[in-house]
């Protein structure tokens, strides 16, 4: 009877006849599974040529070629790419499903210093985005919290879960601190109109209020440095692994000024402080590395700054961050395409200046040292969590992205989600294929 | 006192001399021709006085500059079926029906947008307003002719066309002061349609009706009041003026092709149609073309069931599709946002590269004139440095009527022509608050302030990150 049930549940899965809700997370992996006649892509700027990659128990037991693939159920990927999973490095990913609809979006709270905000706690694993992102290759992603000034912790998920508390893959990883836009920028319209001047500076309004947060992380010092208190604050407690350099600072910018500023967090508190956005790194990358200040470019397909800029600038950002040998990664935050094109941004930084593995270790193993958690995952290599997809062809390209097999944790996610299901629904109507 | 040299246009990447038509004969290049002769390796394209004039193996030709296409890729130049961009403003919001404003009035040739877009081999961009109306006005075709003026930015001899919009944004949903317009729903906005030609209809019969009286001798002349906003809407009706029209759900695509049916016209095309796909047979039989996003979804709740499928679906029903960007920035990479259907549709690499070339030539009724390589059709080119659907293309050189906009060599140099002029704008700053009592109060010593650049789009794109100084036009006028 149990087998027959069984049956039946796979059939479910094989021919789509329900929706999203019969995408099953993945059990345990139990098998273990072998990738076999593969170009591995190790995400470490490594390739291997005909190799062979084999899961057991949820890690990457070989890799390399010619590697004992005994008892092992065998997955023929000849003439495919293998890749690290890849990890979005800042999103709102389970927080926010319709951005254009205020009840469905948890991301931003009320409030300028919320220290304490966790992302975690309303991450929701049953976003219908999720899916879609799987199929591009996306398996882990930092999820983050927006709003105020100190916006709180964010987290790192994996992507195939019943729950938060399944999809927990290091937590509160980061503290988020956006600081206020030191832009000296007119207000309105500014193409045949010009704008008018603010009615507050914002330079100097912005520099009180980070002046502001320097004071909230001295007085935390300070209460942290205490034994015990009478009164317990939460929001100085949600920094402590600051200083200890467990967590990182993430602080949201983008023009020089602001950059600057950022540095000087580094410096007086000795945080690890990583910039996110950082549209115009390439103009201080070398301080950037002398300071050893990691770089999250948010967003690769953008237009420049500038009317005046080289019209390519953000695209060939990376390469220029890559020659000073600052720590980056690409991210997508992309709200329109919802952000299943970060390995087409990689692709372009490519076009501009990267090598190809060059750019897939910035949406890998530099994304998963930024957060802190490269001993498990961001490259294929022995040990790891087996977090890996497997692709036709480039990855980097649309034309060859199309992903075959997907293991989070050596389980193989099913690839299918909605947006599928409504074309096969559709074709099915039509009759056709 | 030192001028800055004056360039066309008065911006940075403005051309010191225009550049001129040439005749010019791309030697041994993967020829895409997006006609039935697909894809010819190792071709010469031959363009003299503007147009294609010989497609072949070992042309030869005087007269003509000569580019090496060894290892490159040719295609047609890109059409945007819907785009923003050089455009002053794009929604009349004062009532839900403005047929009667024009983009052709308030271009703006001074978009530095047009230049990037170039560079992303865009060839031709349609220039609609935005979809704060359920009719929102006459749309302007035009070529990127860098450094024109806003009349000869226009595509000379295509028909008009003029936009329509259906759902969210015309029921003003996303309004923070909440709406207080008629319509408020999608069943008022189709009774806004019905109002709309049902005021045409009459009006051109009052015309008709004073013209066979004025023929009668010795009749009492009659005269009709002339109403530009029902001209547009007659002109719809007598199949002289197209619409595009911006839809979204199923229900509303369905209502408005039975407006038209009603009315004795067809809705040339449907623009954004995310659920095209949920209705794609009846679009077929309803004559009507689909413009669409490769890839956005759940930004709104009307975008919920948008599918990465829907371009490839709707082309296996036989419907003629196009790709556009409705945005500034992805504009400039319309070819790889074509390639999507590759991935999604399991589309040929050729199919999808039509629908950014002749696709969308043909729903602009342009197609005689553009859209594909072939010999009598105006040389609209783009030379790639790969297969133009890679992520690695890169557009080298685009030519507009043979003349070369946007050449890759040439950019590099006029990016330090650009860094060199705002070094000096600086040092004339910087002198003018040394002089004694130029950064004093009240002097005329200012804080240099960045430009900011405004993005026209449909609304949706709120979510969209676009640069740094850029703010959506929305947001711009909720700043004033």
């Amino acid at each position: 009877m149990k087998k027959i049930f069984f049956y039946i549940v796979s059939l479910l899965a094989v021919t789509n006849i329900s929706g999203q809700e019969t995408i099953y997370p993945a059990a345990a992996q139990k098998e273990t599974i072998a990738l076999t006649n593969a170009t591995i892509h190790v995400g470490n700027g490594q390739v291997i040529n005909n190799g062979t990659v084999v899961l057991t128990n949820g890690k990457i037991t070989e890799v390399g070629s010619g590697v004992s693939t005994s008892g092992a159920k065998i997955i023929d990927c000849a003439g495919k790419h293998i890749y690290p999973g890849l990890i979005l490095a800042s999103t709102q990913l389970g927080l926010v499903e319709i951005p254009s609809v205020r009840s469905t979006a948890d991301g931003s709270e009320i409030g300028e210093m919320n220290a304490s905000i966790r992302s975690i706690v309303a991450y929701n694993t049953d976003s219908k985005i999720i899916n879609t992102l799987r199929t591009n290759g996306i398996l882990l992603a930092n999820v983050i919290p927006d709003g105020g000034i100190i916006s709180g912790s964010s987290s790192v998920v994996q992507l195939d879960a019943w729950n938060w508390e399944d999809a927990a893959y290091r937590t509160d990883v980061a503290i988020h601190f956006r600081m206020p836009s030191l832009l000296n920028r007119n207000r309105g319209r500014g193409g045949f109109g010009g704008g008018q001047q603010p009615a507050v500076d914002p330079v100097k309004r912005g520099l009180e209020q980070i002046e502001n947060v320097k004071i909230f992380f001295r007085e935390a010092k300070s209460y942290l440095a205490e034994g015990k208190h009478e009164n317990t604050n939460l929001k100085f407690e949600a920094v402590r692994n600051l200083f200890d350099k467990k967590q990182k600072l993430f602080i949201h910018c983008n023009i020089v000024k602001e950059m600057l500023l950022a540095v000087d967090f580094a410096k007086e508190f000795d945080f690890d402080v990583v910039l996110v956005g950082a549209v115009d790194s390439w103009q201080i990358a070398d301080i950037l590395k002398q300071n050893n200040i990691a770089v999250i470019l948010d967003q690769l397909h953008n237009l420049p700054t500038m009317v005046d800029d080289d019209i390519d600038q953000p695209f060939k950002t990376p390469a220029v961050l890559q020659k000073a040998g600052v720590m980056f990664t690409l991210n997508d935050n992309d709200e329109s395409a919802r952000y299943r094109n970060l390995a087409f941004n990689a692709g372009t930084a490519v076009a501009y200046g990267l090598t190809k593995e060059e750019a897939l270790s910035a949406i890998t193993l530099n994304t998963a040292n930024i957060l802190g958690i490269a001993d498990r995952t961001g490259s294929i290599e022995k040990g790891k969590d087996a977090n890996i997809v497997v692709s036709e062809g480039d990855i980097l390209d649309m034309r060859t992205n199309i992903i075959t097999h997907a293991f989070i944790q050596g389980r193989q996610v099913d690839l299918n989600n909605k947006q599928k299901q409504l074309a096969e629904r559709y074709q099915h109507k039509y009759g056709i294929k | 006192m030192v001028l800055g040299k004056i360039t066309y246009p008065f911006i940075s990447y403005g051309w010191e001399e225009m550049p001129k038509q040439e005749n010019i004969l791309i030697k041994n290049a993967t020829v895409w021709t997006s006609e039935k002769e697909g894809k010819l390796e190792a071709t010469d394209v031959l363009v003299k006085n503007g147009k294609i004039t010989a497609i072949g193996k070992n042309l030869t030709d005087a007269t003509a500059k000569i580019i090496d296409g060894t290892g490159k890729h040719v295609t047609a130049g890109i059409i945007d079926e819907h785009s923003h961009i050089a455009a002053g403003s794009i929604n009349e919001g004062g009532q839900s029906v403005t047929s009667e404003v024009r983009i052709s009035d308030n271009l703006n040739p001074e978009d530095i947008n047009i230049y990037r877009q170039l560079s992303g081999g865009v060839t031709s961009s349609h220039i609609l307003h935005g979809s704060a109306n359920t009719i929102g006005g006459q749309t302007q075709l035009i070529k990127l002719r860098w450094g024109a003026d806003d009349n000869d930015l226009k595509f000379a001899g295509a028909d008009g066309f003029i936009k329509f919009a259906l759902g969210e944004n015309v029921k003003r949903s996303s309004s923070t002061q909440g709406n207080t317009r008629f319509p408020d729903t999608r069943m008022g906005v189709d009774q806004v349609l019905m109002d709309a030609f049902q005021r045409a209809s009459d009006y051109q019969k009052s015309w008709k009706a004073a013209e066979e009286n004025n023929k009668k001798k010795g009749a009492t002349p009659m005269t009709v009041r002339r109403d530009l906003e029902l001209d547009a809407l007659v002109e719809i009706m007598n199949k002289k003026r197209f619409i595009t029209c911006h839809s979204y759900v199923q229900s509303e695509i369905n209502a408005a092709m039975k407006v038209a049916d009603k009315f004795g016209f067809t809705v040339n095309t449907f623009t954004h149609i995310l659920e095209g796909y949920k209705v794609a047979d009846k679009m077929k039989a309803h004559g009507a073309n689909a413009s669409t996003f490769s890839d956005w979804w759940m930004y709104k709740v009307e975008v919920v069931d948008a599918i990465p499928q829907n371009a490839s679906i709707m082309s296996k029903v036989g419907l003629n599709v196009a790709i556009n960007s409705d945005d500034g920035e992805m504009a400039r990479r319309l070819n790889q946002e074509a390639a999507k259907s590759v991935k999604y549709g399991g589309m040929t690499e050729e199919d999808a590269l039509k629908m950014v070339t002749i696709n969308p030539a043909k729903m602009l009724h342009v197609d005689s004139k553009v859209g594909s390589i072939k010999i009598g059709k105006d040389a609209d080119l783009v030379l790639w440095s790969d297969n133009p659907l890679s992520i690695y293309a890169k557009a080298e050189k685009t030519i507009v009527d043979g003349t070369i906009y946007f050449d890759r060599e040439k950019d590099a140099a006029m990016r330090i022509q650009s860094r060199t002029e705002r070094a000096r704008l600086v040092q004339k700053l910087a002198a003018a608050k040394r002089t004694a009592g130029g950064g004093a109060a009240g002097a005329n010593f200012q804080r240099a302030r960045p430009r900011l650049e405004i993005i026209n789009a449909c609304g949706d794109h709120n979510f969209h990150n676009h640069a740094l100084l850029a703010v959506d036009a929305d947001e711009a006028e909720e700043n004033n």
